[in-house]
């Protein structure tokens, strides 16, 4: 054992869910309902999404049946914060997206991960609020997440400082920031996302480089460090977001695989949205 | 977790082990420093074997023992939970204690340790190295902990093994006692290293079964997780003991509460937080959460008053003035005791040296100052250990030892063990000081006063001064009304026409004890430079909600006008320094707003002193005219007697040398001037030595193009009968004499 925290991006498993047919007209959606998603190309673009996971990256990707009671199930990243062998099941702050939890949290346990759950009825959060940089931890304080959730996810995670930083436009912490390597933030561009990153890197006792990409969505990227793979960022494709996806192309050191995202984003779905990923050591 | 701190009586079975051993150290070689002879010694230690509740004082202030009379026993719970016995001189200062100590366990790299106790009220305090130990412990037995005052960042720097298996020692209370929470998963590598490192390898003939349930690793250590410890002790086969320690400490540090220090506090809206004080800066929590950052260069001052505790923050990016945050503390002690956890983490990990070299010429800084060697100090001087690796036993591991050491300790409320978190239990554990508070807060005010008084000697210097700071102030504000030029001091006399206000106001709500401060000319410089109105200078952002807006509003109009056609993600580019031609991408360092430690910050003190020789060589070189000298006169206070030696009714001297040295610009007598002068600056620094406490109040003034100094002296003798009042003022006189050899000094003595 090299020693705690250290591999940040090492990812073993993925865990996607499915979309119902339900996403397209029941789904939360913060855009206007005009935009409508196209269903069949929403799925297919969640099975290329899932097939860079698992064949491309080759993560053993666990795939949790869709539900057509649970609009936003897709979103799997909200219901559950796993860190090392820990997973923290959340209380998402959208009701109707409760019932989520159960399907993952059978999912985690069959993982042998050590399940946390966020019992009091006070306390919510969203998956997509958590920002863990590989050093520590920044709760977006948003619509769908309060105090009283990152206090519980800051009692789950006790090895970590926890910071919180309002989320005063957008859905989420992460409808604008993550990380793109270790000690790299990348950032979108619009002033309530540089406010956050001020506000991080006043918290913070490490320091952090940061990618700043003109469109704040596009900032959602999914970083992993993988045996014989090195540095991948899965990120926005050129017809989403040129500018920003030029930005990306830049990066020389990470392999680089656009993924599309173009109808999930219209109800809010970003590319971490769709997959907790997990670290699945091999048992000693 | 209701257990109480590893007091002696818990320690009791293992102290008759350790005695003989205790006993043989406690007759040190160096006999020169006046230690009682070897039979006097062996009597005492054998009276306290005798009879364990017979307080050392008590066998201290018995009259038949003459010689005993100034020696005490001083107990020293180890961090091995071993109990170290010692007899010191009743007058000993801390750090001769401190100094016993780390001679009995063998540690050269002392600078991160330090000895503490618990006040009546059981908060944990540090020894004072420089004062006498019986001011610090009134009316407490002379029990003392040997413990980690600075957390080393990064403990593969120390230079020896001993020293970080002290720092593995101490680390594991912090675990076992709630204050160092950690997870499951960490708590079992720790344990496996901490196995590793006292029994060796995994060995299936002598291990038994349940070999690890014997020690304490967690706050509640589950089968789960010593079976875990044990798996992951078998793959460090191979590893030594000081392997094993290292990787402990790779690990531990990064636990983000390493190395803090939490205080229970509460904002200026009455919202219970902790802050905490650790190796680069101050951090506030509110429950589990770190709702803010302080770093060490962000602070430029940090001071207290009553139970408030005060830090005043470095103007960010876009704002203009700098911002004072207040906390309310529960009480003024709390407060005091936070203050100086500040400025000695503040001096060990920032300055590059402590605030001694000035003591030859004036005494710079507030009354308690950081005495020990800095960080950077200390690596030098490790760097130079050169005697072999010393052997030591690491064989702690009798049965549940840590768990002895549990030390209900500011935190374990917060950080504590408990699973629940529910809201009512943050609120309801309450560490026994705020009982003590919340009861004695009520019927306020006589209280208080009754505790004030009990405090120590320097708790009653420092109200003295309150009063005179106080005074200084309204003084300031008076002067303040007058239009002062602030560049004065700087460069030539000033022609009083040329007069601006001066904004020094932002002081004034804050008590004078301000050891991480610039010299006032620098802040009025600057807040001249950003010429703000006085009014909303003293509008300090006390809450921390406050700073947050200011965050959120700060940059509010830098991005947000489009200039031209360009959109913000132009100008970006167009602007971004690390633009390059070719197609690298812009990865940014994310500038932490933390301006690179000048000089003046490293060390303040020092660079006032400087910068007030400076200024006194510029008044000499501008061929001012000494006008007048004249020395004032001196009176005498009393200062309350040292409980212990009721019979010395003797009343202590205060003498006060009034020194006023006068300039006089030649020719420059303008009839314009303000009648009252303007006043240049003013410093006050103090100097404590084991008997004597030496105040020095610099004014300088400027009365109608005359220059006055006046430096003013207070030395208060505080000793006991044994000293020459009349010697010790000699040599205050001679030693006033030789650091300024330009004044005659007379002193006028009432008697």
């Amino acid at each position: 054992m090299a020693g705690l925290m250290a591999g940040f991006g090492h990812y073993t498993h993925a865990i996607v869910r499915g979309i119902p047919a339900s996403l397209v007209n029941e789904a939360l959606r913060t855009s206007p309902t005009e935009v409508e998603v196209d269903l069949s190309k929403a799925r297919r673009e969640h099975e290329a999404y899932v097939e860079v996971l698992g064949t491309r990256l080759g993560l053993e990707v666990v795939e949790l049946p869709a539900d057509e009671a649970l609009p936003d199930c897709v979103f799997v990243e909200d219901a559950a914060v796993v860190c090392g062998d820990t997973a923290l099941i959340t209380r998402t702050g959208a009701e109707s997206r409760r019932r989520e939890a159960e399907v993952m949290r059978g999912a985690l346990k069959d993982l042998n991960l050590n399940i946390v759950e966020m019992t009091d009825e006070n306390a919510t959060l969203d998956g997509g609020d958590v920002l863990f940089t590989g050093r520590e931890f920044f709760v977006g304080l948003s619509k769908r997440t309060n105090q009283r959730g990152a206090e519980i996810l800051a009692d789950a995670f006790k090895d970590y400082a926890v910071s919180t930083v309002p989320v005063l436009e957008g859905l989420h912490l992460k409808s604008f920031c993550s990380m793109g390597g270790p000690g790299l933030i990348v950032i979108g561009s619009s002033e309530p996302a540089q406010k956050a990153l001020k506000i991080m890197q006043q918290m913070s006792d490490h320091r952090y480089d940061k990618l700043t990409v003109p469109d704040d969505l596009a900032a959602n990227c999914i970083y992993m460090n993988l045996p014989n793979k090195g540095h991948v960022l899965l990120h926005c494709t050129s017809e989403e977001f040129p500018e920003s996806a030029k930005v990306f192309e830049k990066l020389k050191d990470h392999l680089l695989i656009p993924v599309s995202n173009m109808e999930k984003v219209k109800v809010d779905g970003a590319l971490t949205c769709c997959s907790v990923l997990i670290n699945k050591k091999a048992d000693i | 977790m209701t257990t109480e701190p590893g007091e002696p009586q818990e320690a009791q079975p293992k102290e008759a082990e350790s005695f003989p051993e205790a006993a043989a150290h406690s007759t040190p070689k160096q006999g020169g420093e006046g230690t009682p002879p070897r039979s006097q010694a062996k009597s005492s230690l054998t009276e306290d074997s005798g009879s364990h509740l017979s307080s050392s004082g008590r066998i201290a202030r018995s009259p038949a023992r003459t010689l005993s009379f100034r020696t005490m026993q001083a107990r020293v719970t180890l961090l091995d939970g071993s109990l170290f016995t010692c007899t010191v001189e009743k007058r000993a200062r801390g750090v001769q204690l401190f100094e016993k100590v780390c001679e009995h366990i063998n540690l050269l790299e002392r600078d991160y340790f330090s000895l503490s106790f618990r006040d009546a009220d059981n908060n944990k305090n540090w020894l004072d190295p420089v004062k006498e130990i019986k001011k610090q412990v009134r009316g407490i037995p002379w029990n003392f902990s040997f413990n980690v005052k600075f957390y080393p960042p990064d403990p593969a720097q120390l230079s020896e093994d001993i020293t970080r298996y002290f720092l593995c020692l101490q680390l594991r209370q912090d675990i076992v006692s709630g204050r160092l929470p950690c997870s499951f998963a960490t708590h079992t590598v720790l344990g496996s290293y901490t196995i590793q490192s006292e029994l060796g390898d995994y060995d299936p003939d002598e291990c038994g079964a349940d070999y690890v349930s014997e020690l304490c690793f967690a706050p509640n250590q589950t089968k789960e997780m010593e079976e875990k410890i044990m798996e992951l002790h078998r793959t460090h086969r191979g590893m030594t003991p000081a392997e094993a320690d290292l990787h402990f400490l790779e690990n531990v540090k990064k636990l983000s509460m390493y190395g803090v220090d939490l205080h229970h506090a509460r904002d200026s809206e009455g919202v219970a937080i902790m802050l905490g004080v650790c190796s680069s800066g101050l951090l506030v929590y509110r429950d589990r959460l770190r709702i803010n950052r302080f770093s060490w260069p962000k602070i430029l001052k940090i001071s207290y008053k009553r139970n408030n505790f005060y830090i005043k923050i470095r103007p960010g990016e876009f704002d203009q003035f700098e911002s004072i945050i207040g906390f309310k503390l529960l009480n003024h002690r709390a407060a005091k005791r936070l203050w100086k956890v500040c400025v000695e983490h503040h001096s060990f990990f920032r300055l590059l040296s402590p605030e001694e070299t000035p003591k030859k010429l004036l005494s710079l800084g507030s009354k308690f100052r950081y005495s020990g060697r800095t960080q950077i100090q200390s690596r030098r001087a490790s760097a130079q250990i050169s005697r072999p690796a010393p052997h030591f036993p690491r064989c702690i591991s009798k049965r549940n030892l840590l768990s002895r050491s549990l030390d209900g300790d500011m935190g374990t409320g917060l950080y504590g063990a408990s699973k629940a978190i529910a809201v009512s239990d943050l609120i309801t554990t309450v560490t026994p000081e705020r009982l003590m508070e919340e009861r004695r807060a009520e019927p306020v005010e006589e209280v208080l006063v009754m505790q004030e008084r009990m405090e120590d000697e320097e708790e009653v210097e420092e109200e003295e001064e309150d009063e005179e700071e106080e005074e200084e102030e309204e003084e300031r504000k008076g002067v303040e009304e007058e239009k002062i030029d602030t560049e004065v001091s700087q460069q030539s006399p000033p022609t009083p026409q040329k007069q601006e206000t001066k904004t020094e106001l932002t002081d004034t709500a804050v008590e004078g004890e301000l050891t991480n401060t610039e010299s006032d000319q620098d802040e009025d410089l600057k807040t001249q430079d950003t010429l703000g109105s006085p009014e909303e200078e003293q509008k300090p952002q006390s809450t921390i909600s406050a700073l947050r807006r200011s965050f959120l509003e700060e940059g509010a109009g830098g991005g947000g006008g489009g200039e031209g056609g360009l959109t913000e993600w132009e100008k970006r580019l167009a602007s971004s320094p690390l633009r390059r031609v070719d197609d690298s991408p812009m990865i940014e360092p994310l500038e932490l707003e933390e301006p690179k430690p000048t000089f003046d910050e490293m060390s303040p003190e020092l660079t006032a002193l400087l910068k007030s020789a400076r200024e006194q060589k510029t008044f000499r070189e501008h061929n001012l005219l000494k006008t007048s000298e004249k020395v004032e006169k001196v009176f005498l206070l009393t200062e309350p007697c040292d409980e212990d030696q009721p019979m010395v009714e003797q009343p202590q001297e205060v003498p006060v040398m009034r020194k006023t040295l006068t300039y006089e610009v030649p020719g420059s007598r303008v009839d314009s001037d303000p009648p009252a002068g303007l006043l240049l600056s003013s410093q006050t620094f103090t100097a404590e030595t084991s008997n004597t406490s030496t105040t020095t109040h610099i004014t300088k003034t400027l009365k109608g193009g005359i220059s006055e100094t006046r430096i003013e002296k207070r030395i208060v003798i505080s000793g006991d009968t044994e000293i020459d009042h009349d010697q010790a003022l000699a040599e205050a006189l001679s030693e006033a004499r030789r650091q300024h050899p330009e004044l005659s000094v007379t002193l006028k003595s009432q008697d």
